[in-house]
């Protein structure tokens, strides 16, 4: 009833979440956090990066712009640029009216005689080129050049090679586009529409036989792929996890209603978990619902106890009452466990905590209150069980076995010289590395700047930020061209803050002036009279047109940039001024520093993200301590000895080093995940030390509970080992480890558990 | 105002108009020059082809020639004038050296081109890939002088006029981008020597280079 319920909310409430930002930290400084968000939902997430290839250039030059034609057309994108097209006649015009308010050069002098003088000397040699005809038409109305001048300016970003007008990459064998999507990048539904549409515009509009093959990238592709991954992921691995299990449990038990009965806690669990997540958070994150649904796997122990403690002549709610303490400690122990994920920043892993500690308590109490009641009358665990027990005990005589082992481990520790952390944020990326490669690799071609280095420059207005970072570009200026710096990138350079384009107009001349100055630089050069009137209109007019605003620009490949470059972000206006060249970053760091007063503040964006990672794994070491403290706290409540928690903890503080060393061997560098996924391994070690000294009435008993573990065990093992073959980085981390552990967790527990002779030390723990 | 009379490719045109710029701000390219215009002769006589003319003049070019220029426009009341050198390296290499009244060189390797102007302190490379109107009024004098009547045919209407001994061979752009820079290039001379270009721009501006005779 109470289930049905809750699966019908979850039904009609839930709402899974497939926006991978959502899972991503939210940045410790405002700076940084104003970043993220950038990075999440501005411009840069919203670009498609295109490449056609596998036909010869001409093909691809058509194909991409047909392709571009149709991507213009479908109004699903901001901009589109193959090469053709970047400005339309009309902005063109804009550009060219707006030269006197645009162009770095404009200042009173340059409107002198002399200065006129000279300008008109070089328009003169313009023209004794066979290649006049296309500056020439400029020359009336812009004597000075201007236009030209800005153009210079701006050209900061090598364009890619061309080929029938298209970009190329500098081999020929791929035709390039960009695109920005009017759909967030994280808009997975939306970007999967689109770049299906586009793959299929290609395969229609193709000349040659065979239809290019078509290359994307860009953050919108990558949560596309990413959710692809993850879909398969999860289906491919519940299937292997699911198929696991239920042999091994039918080869346990050999019974089918036992095996469907097992299932109940697992599935009210999963219910239970959803709703509580929906409750808490508004949304389940997919990732969350697949990966939370295999660490409930764990849940499965539960029933497997109290089946495998079942005889012939018990009756179940009695054998559950008597095997419940233990059952309980296990149950907190494990819960503080997944309660460190809760805690631990990220909002996927909080949500992932939430759902496991939710789901654990559900199916404790099913099993607790519901189970005993429905399992079929007369069923008990086979005989072999005591085989296996027999077996397990033979082990203790082999307790040395732990000793060496965690001196080895700790020996391992010592002598490798490989790096214990995972300092870079790129390795912990769900992203494969063959997607990086090919995002590294279109970038690239299509001449995008690295970005390492930036500027932050924040104001409270546009005006403010724009002022503050030409300011700042004023102080750059000196450093450009040394080795300091080679050069910079500024939203100011497209779009200049209002008091400089008022700067600017003021110092244009008046009519008469210009007119008197003009008439005399002419005197002696064969222009003929009457020519500039066009440049004196123009300066008339730009000394009183309305100034330059970013709506300008919206729509052409110059609005692209200018919106990566200057956005607005929680009310605050922020600009970014990336560098390109710098050697020394300490140098830099310390020229800027005077300014960070001015909120303008140097961000090296490799060690910012690098920093956050060990801060995160900072976080989740300490939530490791709080954990292993409150897990001791626990166990020292219900044991009520001190000597008896060491006991039970020293099966799996030795688990715990042989894994690391393990793990460490094999190449692993460890992040937050794995630190997880530790907590994760101790709440395992806790269950199975726990049963594995419990008092034991008679050998028999004893062998229904070694049997019960070994099942419990090992269906924890192979649903791990099961995640431990995911291609997502994440989730191969805590599969690996928590598989490795548990399989350490329960050999130690067995070598180090009592022998069967001596009198229980957890004898107190299971009522009369 | 007007950019060209081609419509769409802004795209080609801005880097073209910027690379116009870096080659023509400052100072002055040239091409000498001699007032007359071109003689034009009768249609092509029997048994005179393209093909015979390119390769007398391969036969017999020489490694350098002087030459001088003189510009003509409608935004001007007199023509400008020029000087230099003209090299030739096969297969690829081609050089307009202007020695006065500016020094400035344009080296066309391949494909690539080097604009180096003493005067201004300016050295800069350019790819011709990038700017295909501008490989396209290259190849006009590059394969004309290499005997690559294959190229030559690519880009352009090729007529010959005249007879063997005082020829006019005319090469009119097939391309829309070579035809908003230039309406026709002229190239006149007797036997298997080259005497003068003229090129025609669109808008009625010319230049006309005469070239000295013998070697340097």
């Amino acid at each position: 009833m109470v289930m049905g319920l809750g699966a019908w909310f979850t039904a009609t409430h839930t709402h899974v979440e497939s926006e991978l930002s959502r899972l991503l930290p939210e940045g410790a400084t405002p700076t940084e956090r104003l970043l993220l968000t950038e990075l999440r939902t501005g411009a840069t997430a919203r670009l498609i990066l295109l490449a056609l290839e596998g036909e010869n250039a001409d093909r691809l030059a058509e194909t991409s712009k047909q392709l571009a034609a149709w991507m213009r057309k479908s109004g699903a994108f901001h901009y589109v640029g193959n090469g053709e097209q970047a400005w339309t006649q009309e902005e063109r015009e804009r550009l060219f009216q707006y030269r006197y308010v645009l162009s770095p050069h404009v200042q009173e002098s340059m409107f002198s005689r002399d200065q006129l003088r000279h300008s008109l000397e070089q328009r003169m040699s313009d023209l004794t080129s066979p290649l006049s005809p296309m500056v020439k038409a400029l020359i009336p109305a812009d004597p000075t050049g201007e236009f030209m001048k800005i153009l210079q300016a701006w050209m900061t970003w090598t364009a890619p090679r061309r080929h029938q007008g298209v970009w190329f990459s500098s081999d020929l064998r791929r035709a390039l586009l960009v695109a920005e999507t009017k759909a967030t990048g994280f808009d997975v539904e939306s970007q999967e529409q689109l770049q299906e549409q586009i793959r299929e515009t290609v395969r229609r509009v193709a000349a040659g036989p065979a239809p290019p093959h078509v290359v994307m990238t860009g953050p919108g592709v990558i949560a596309v792929e990413m959710r692809q991954t993850i879909q398969d992921d999860v289906w491919r691995l519940s299937v292997y996890a699911t198929l696991l299990v239920t042999t091994l449990l039918f080869v346990s038990y050999g019974s089918v209603s036992i095996l469907a009965l097992s299932l109940l806690p697992l599935a009210s669990a999963i219910v239970a978990g959803i709703a509580a997540v929906d409750l808490a958070f508004g949304f389940i994150h997919g990732i969350t619902l697949a990966f939370g649904i295999t660490l409930l796997g764990v849940v499965d122990d539960y029933p497997i106890h109290l089946f495998s403690h079942l005889t012939r002549e018990s009756r179940a709610p009695a054998v559950m009452k008597e095997i419940w303490p233990t059952m309980r400690l296990g149950v907190v122990a494990t819960a503080l466990g997944f309660s460190a994920l809760l805690l631990s920043g990220f909002p996927g892993l909080s949500q992932l905590g939430l759902f496991a500690m939710v789901g654990l308590f559900t199916a404790a109490c099913v099993t607790r209150w519901v189970l005993p009641h429905i399992v079929p009358m007369g069923f008990h665990a086979r005989r072999e069980g005591l085989q296996v027990a027999r077996w397990v005990d033979a082990l203790t005589t082999a307790r040395l076995v732990v000793p060496l082992m965690v001196v080895l481990a700790l020996g391992a520790f010592m002598w490798s010289d490989a790096p214990l952390w995972e300092e870079d944020i790129a390795n912990l990326s769900p992203i494969s590395t063959e997607q990086q490669a090919r995002d590294l690799a279109l970038r690239n071609e299509l001449g995008g700047p690295g970005v390492q280095d930036l500027v932050v420059v924040e104001g409270s207005s546009e005006e403010e930020a724009l002022q503050r970072s030409e300011m700042l570009a004023l102080a750059l200026d000196p450093l450009v061209g040394t080795e300091e710096l080679t050069g910079y990138d500024l939203a100011a350079r497209y779009l200049p803050s209002r008091r400089t384009q008022q700067t600017r107009q003021a110092s244009l001349p008046d009519r008469e002036t210009l007119e008197r100055n003009i008439t005399s630089a002419i005197k002696g050069l064969p222009f003929k009279p009457g020519l500039f009137q066009p440049f004196l209109d123009a300066i008339e007019k730009a000394k009183t047109q309305e100034p330059i605003e970013i709506e300008t620009f919206s729509g052409t490949a110059l609005g692209l940039k200018l919106n990566s470059l200057l956005f607005m972000r929680e009310g605050r206006w922020v600009a970014i001024v990336p560098l390109r060249g710098v050697t020394d970053r300490k140098t830099i760091r310390d020229y800027l520093a005077p300014w960070r007063e001015q909120d303008v503040n140097y961000l090296d964006l490799k060690e910012e993200s690098n920093r956050m990672v060990g801060t995160y794994r900072n976080e989740a070491l300490r939530l490791l301590g709080w954990g292993l403290l409150s897990i001791g706290l626990v166990l020292l409540v219900g044991l009520r000895d001190p000597i008896t928690v060491l006991r039970v903890m020293l099966p799996i503080g030795s688990a715990l080093v042989v894994m690391a060393a393990l793990l460490h061997v094999l190449g692993e560098r460890f992040s937050l995940f794995h630190l997880a996924s530790f907590l994760l391994v101790i709440g395992l070690g806790l269950d199975y030390a726990l049963f594995f000294n419990r008092r034991h009435g008679t050998p028999t008993e004893r062998g229904r509970t070694v049997f019960g573990l070994v099942v419990c065990s090992t269906t924890t093992i192979s649903v791990f080992g099961v995640l431990a073959l995911s291609q997502i980085p994440v989730l191969r981390a805590i599969g690996m480890t928590t598989a490795l552990g548990s399989l350490a967790c329960l050999a130690f527990a067995a070598l180090l558990a009592e022998s069967p002779e001596k009198p229980s030390l957890l004898a107190e723990t299971s009522p009369e | 105002m007007t950019f060209g009379k081609s419509s769409g490719s802004w795209s080609l045109r801005l880097p073209a108009a910027f690379l116009i710029w870096l080659f023509l701000s400052g100072s002055a390219t040239m091409f000498a020059a001699q007032t007359s215009p071109p003689s034009e002769h009768g249609e092509g006589s029997t048994g005179w082809t393209v093909e015979q003319l390119l390769e007398s003049l391969a036969k017999n070019r020489q490694a350098e020639v002087r030459f001088e220029e003189t510009a003509f426009s409608d935004l001007l009341t007199q023509p400008l004038k020029t000087q230099g050198i003209l090299r030739f390296t096969p297969p690829a290499g081609l050089e307009k050296h202007i020695t006065s009244p500016h020094d400035e060189r344009y080296l066309v390797e391949g494909d690539t081109l080097l604009f180096e102007s003493k005067t201004k302190g300016t050295n800069r490379t350019l790819s011709l890939h990038d700017y295909p109107a501008l490989r396209g009024f290259i190849e006009a004098f590059r394969s004309t002088l290499a005997n690559d009547v294959i190229t030559l045919r690519r880009w352009y209407r090729v007529t010959l006029q005249g007879e063997p001994q005082r020829w006019v061979l005319v090469l009119r752009p097939l391309e829309n981008d070579v035809r908003a820079l230039v309406e026709s290039i002229r190239f006149s001379g007797e036997r298997e020597r080259v005497s003068r270009i003229e090129i025609r721009a669109p808008d009625g501006d010319r230049s006309v280079m005469v070239i000295a005779t013998g070697a340097l």
